[in-house]
């Protein structure tokens, strides 16, 4: 249930994510032991400064007269996990579809202020945006690999992107596989076709096949929804070890699921941002009461 | 709407309840036996431990099951995680009733019985009510009661400083019953200490209400 005035403490703001720990009492710990690892905490969370990978100012989405997303206002930190989250409808997915212009193929979206890319205007009409999905790559909820040999998936986008030797793409692709936690399962058969791997392997063949082309950010819809909890552990073990290179931003309906990979987590009502913060924060403490709800499946 | 999680949580209430009802029965009759050297009474609390060692495992076997079943976020985990705190704090109570419990029956073999300060007759009835100002606010996720129990702790410790500086001087006029002074300063510390845990039962109901953390912070 949505209420009028908590429509008006969800306005404009730029609503900056400081990532300092999430519970950071280190003043206040009386055991020393305890002092200690919260140092620990506070300097790996500190450490390698976070920057903005993705300014968002006054953004605002339509398909035909509807609006689908109202006067967005964020600031997606450089290497680490974001965390959409909402029900349904949200707007969620019709945002991370923006971020590498998927909707351009959407004849009736439509979109106005502004949305940066590390320093990059993404909604300029005369960006290349074959290379900005270079830069922004998707993974999707279904796995979609070619039906292509598990090589040649990999090295599609480097051929299109890259003159590469022979040797080099070898290299690539490999380096692509072992990053994307693939290539022990599948050196041996490089030549078969991608279709014969198991969901989860075509799930981390399509990251293996966007982290080849180096990209800055990885977009993910609901990368887990098709995959079994085995699978989806892996996905998110490799989520875990790909944060350090990439910025990545995920849709997802698995609370948990967002609770476990994600730094900053942003709960997304009704086409509007009602509230971004830490992960832990949203977990354990959030601050707007819709947030709670949802969180907590008493509604959405 | 998870209804599933919504009753567990329910029953876990009820369990909580239950135990702090058989810490403030325990509290209030151990005290009751001393104002009354009611021995029988006393023996009654030394020996009735069994029901709340059931309640304090139920109510944790409770805890896990919703964190293993439901995975609870916001403040529902704030509350399991409370909940799981709390128990123990009631269950200690309930075992520092008992020590008071104790200490009147040994009290009761002294030729003569003492006469115990009114600093500790006043302790005795201020902590009664701050367990029951404890209780209210847990039911009622009352976070300026919860506060305001906080506060009481400082009142509960002045009249333990002032029970010991009449058994200091008792001991000194009467060295000879130093033992039965001893047990009063005894039963001065159990009190306080169940002032402590009510103190800190607060202190977890301000984190499940509000999820701040103001333990090792001043009251």
């Amino acid at each position: 249930m949505i209420q009028s005035d908590a429509a008006a403490s969800r306005q404009h703001q730029p609503v900056p994510v400081e990532l300092k720990s999430p519970v950071n009492h280190s003043s206040r710990v009386a055991n020393p032991l305890a002092a200690v690892a919260q140092r620990a905490i506070d300097a790996r969370l500190s450490s390698g400064e976070t920057t903005t990978e993705l300014k968002v100012r006054d953004f605002s989405a339509w398909y035909g007269d509807f609006q689908a997303l109202h006067n967005l206002e964020l600031d997606i930190p450089k290497n680490r996990v974001t965390a959409l989250i909402g029900p349904s409808g949200c707007g969620k997915s019709t945002f991370l579809r923006w971020i590498n212009r998927m909707n351009d193929l959407v004849a009736s979206a439509r979109c106005s202020g502004t949305l940066e890319a590390g320093g990059t205007n993404v909604l300029d009409r005369a960006l290349d945006v074959v290379e900005l999905r270079r830069r922004v790559g998707m993974v999707f909820q279904k796995p979609n690999p070619f039906p292509k040999s598990i090589y040649d998936n990999v090295a599609f986008g480097p051929r299109l992107h890259y003159r590469l030797k022979k040797r080099e793409l070898d290299a690539l692709v490999e380096k692509s596989l072992r990053d994307a936690a693939l290539w022990d399962e599948v050196k041996d058969r490089l030549d078969k076709s991608a279709l014969g791997l198991s969901g989860g392997q075509q799930q981390r063949l399509c990251i293996a096949r966007t982290i080849a082309l180096s990209p800055e950010v990885l977009l993910m819809d609901e990368p887990c929804s098709a995959l079994d909890p085995k699978a989806t552990r892996r996905v998110e073990d490799l989520i875990a070890e790909l944060r350090n290179n990439f910025t990545i931003i995920i849709v997802t309906h698995n609370m948990q699921q967002a609770a476990r990979v994600s730094d900053v987590t942003a709960f997304f009502f009704e086409g509007r941002l009602i509230e971004i913060d830490e992960t832990l924060t949203i977990f354990t403490s959030p601050k707007n009461p819709q947030t709670e709800e949802y969180v907590t499946g008493r509604f959405g | 709407m998870t209804l599933e999680l919504d009753r567990e949580l329910a029953t876990l209430r009820a369990a909580l309840r239950a135990m702090a009802e058989s810490a403030q029965t325990r509290l209030a009759t151990a005290l009751e036996a001393w104002m009354t050297w009611d021995i029988d009474l006393a023996q009654s609390i030394r020996t009735a431990d069994d029901e709340i060692d059931q309640l304090e495992v139920n109510i944790e076997n409770e805890c896990m099951a919703i964190l293993a079943k439901h995975s609870p976020v916001a403040s529902d985990l704030r509350y399991v995680v409370a909940a799981l705190r709390i128990n123990t704090s009631f269950e200690r109570i309930a075992d520092l009733a008992r020590s008071v419990a104790k200490r009147v029956i040994r009290l009761d073999r002294d030729d003569q019985h003492p006469t115990p300060p009114q600093a500790l007759e006043t302790m005795g009835e201020a902590v009664k009510e701050m367990l029951s100002n404890t209780m209210r606010a847990l039911e009622n996720r009352d976070v300026e009661l919860a506060r305001f129990v906080r506060k009481s702790d400082a009142f509960v410790d002045d009249r333990n400083r002032e029970v010991f500086e009449w058994v200091a001087e008792s001991t000194h006029k009467e060295p000879a019953r130093a033992e039965a002074f001893i047990s009063v300063l005894m039963i001065a510390r159990s009190l306080e200490r169940i002032g402590d845990i009510c103190a800190n039962i607060a202190e977890d109901i301000m984190f499940a209400v509000g999820g701040s953390i103001v333990r090792h912070t001043p009251a």
